[in-house]
């Protein structure tokens, strides 16, 4: 019976995963549209993105058609988040002035 | 059954087949759409990481390897030796960074009178630790020969008879001054002499910068024949935060620590200053031997101050060449 709803919700899933891609590659783009003009687009929209495609891609775990993509959304997100926290960390060594 | 019937099952039979073949094409191309597109997208995630993971590379780089820090310092401590008479805002240092790259941009100030003025622009790039592009942009209008030679420095040791300064005519136009202005002034000297004697002669006035005598200054070349260029070190107390002079109980020994580490990175020191070479090991063993004494000084004043100075020590002063000139704002 779970099966069974799970395989009508499929399509959902695969969608979702496909969506968590996108936003994350489109995460990815600001970051480096930020990184090549110096330009620090507001980090609001950074957040928006993080809240938006990080549910959409656990959401596509749940189905194996969909995992890959889902995996593929979250490492994304992963590899943004230890980037934030590398380049902030680095930061204060690489750069001695308040 | 007869024929009739027959041919209707077959031909029911091979509509069904078409039915299932389409279905089975549209699946193909279906899972050919989904996996070009996988493709694309781990391209694009792919390209997109590219720009993100050299940052990441860059700021371990300067984290851990040639630190941002060290290359500022030997920048900062290079041009403080090498440059007469300047100073640096280090917290005014503009620090970026691009891919396997790094940008240090700020400014340098000349003590003329009792104010610092903007002298230069300095626009340093890194390509990870070496300079790779070096770009001064001057304020000043009487800028020191921007190619060294070994005759054409404005501060010229007692031995070095290869002059091409016309002494007279900066004399004149020493005196042609108004009375109002400030000025700084180069003076060579006829004999070597200590800091402390330096100033104790000329009391009226601002001695800013000593030029040491290193040993190569005689002809103005190293050992293997390459021509270098005066250093020495700034003679007034300064308590900016991050000068390397800060502090100091004294300055000449600063100076000599300043050498030592400019020594460890003599490649990038020599890019960052104005002068062709430095020879440090060299002028660093001579200093030790002889001692840090001077054979021409920097100072500033009123014009009036350093005119009378500089008759008074006549019997010492053997050249002079007037450097920036700015309207009064001595307040003592």
């Amino acid at each position: 019976m779970e099966l069974v709803t799970l395989k009508r919700f499929e399509k959902g899933f695969v969608t979702a995963g496909w969506f968590g891609v996108i936003g994350g590659l489109c995460l990815l783009l600001l970051l480096n549209i930020t990184l090549l003009t110096n330009i620090y687009i507001t980090t609001k929209n950074l957040f928006l993105f993080i809240y938006l495609t990080a549910p959409l891609s656990v959401i596509a775990l749940f189905s194996k058609k969909s995992r890959s993509l889902g995996l593929w959304g979250l490492s994304i997100e992963l590899f943004i988040i230890i980037f934030t926290v590398i380049f902030f960390g680095l930061g204060w060594i690489v750069t001695p002035f308040p | 059954m007869d024929d009739y019937e027959k041919l209707i099952a077959n031909s029911k039979e091979e509509i069904a087949n078409i039915k299932d073949q389409s279905k089975f094409q549209k699946a193909i191309k279906r899972t050919i759409f989904t996996s070009k597109s996988k493709l694309i997208f781990a391209t694009l995630t792919m390209i997109l990481l590219i720009v993100p993971i050299s940052f990441m590379l860059t700021l371990m780089y300067y984290a851990f390897g040639t630190k941002s820090t060290t290359l500022m310092e030997v920048a900062s401590k290079t041009l403080y030796v090498t440059e007469p008479n300047t100073s640096l805002e280090e917290i005014e240092f503009d620090m970026s960074f691009t891919p396997f790259s790094m940008k240090l941009a700020f400014e340098q100030y000349k003590r003329i009178g009792a104010e610092d003025y903007k002298a230069n622009t300095y626009d340093l790039r890194f390509f990870l630790g070496g300079l790779s592009k070096k770009e001064v942009t001057t304020s000043l209008e009487r800028v020191a020969p921007k190619n060294p030679t070994e005759t054409n420095p404005w501060l010229i040791h007692p031995e070095n008879r290869n002059l091409e300064m016309d002494i007279g005519r900066e004399w004149r136009v020493l005196d042609g001054l108004p009375d109002e202005t400030v000025v700084e002034a180069y003076i060579s000297f006829y004999d070597l002499m200590t800091v402390k004697e330096v100033e104790d002669a000329m009391p009226n006035v601002d001695v800013v910068w000593a030029a040491v005598d290193t040993g190569v200054e005689k002809t103005n070349l190293s050992k293997d024949g390459k021509v270098v260029s005066p250093i020495g070190y700034p003679v007034q107390r300064d308590n900016s935060t991050w000068s390397p002079f800060r502090d100091s109980a004294s300055n000449e020994e600063v100076f000599k620590d300043i050498l030592k580490t400019m020594e460890n990175h003599e490649e990038l020191a020599t890019a960052i200053s104005s002068a062709k070479n430095l020879a440090l090991p060299e002028r660093i063993a001579y200093i030790n031997k002889h001692g840090v004494k001077t054979y021409g000084v920097v100072v500033t004043g009123p014009k009036k101050d350093v005119l009378t100075s500089l008759e008074k020590m006549n019997n010492i002063v053997r050249y002079l060449k007037v450097g920036e000139v700015k309207l009064w704002n001595w307040s003592r």
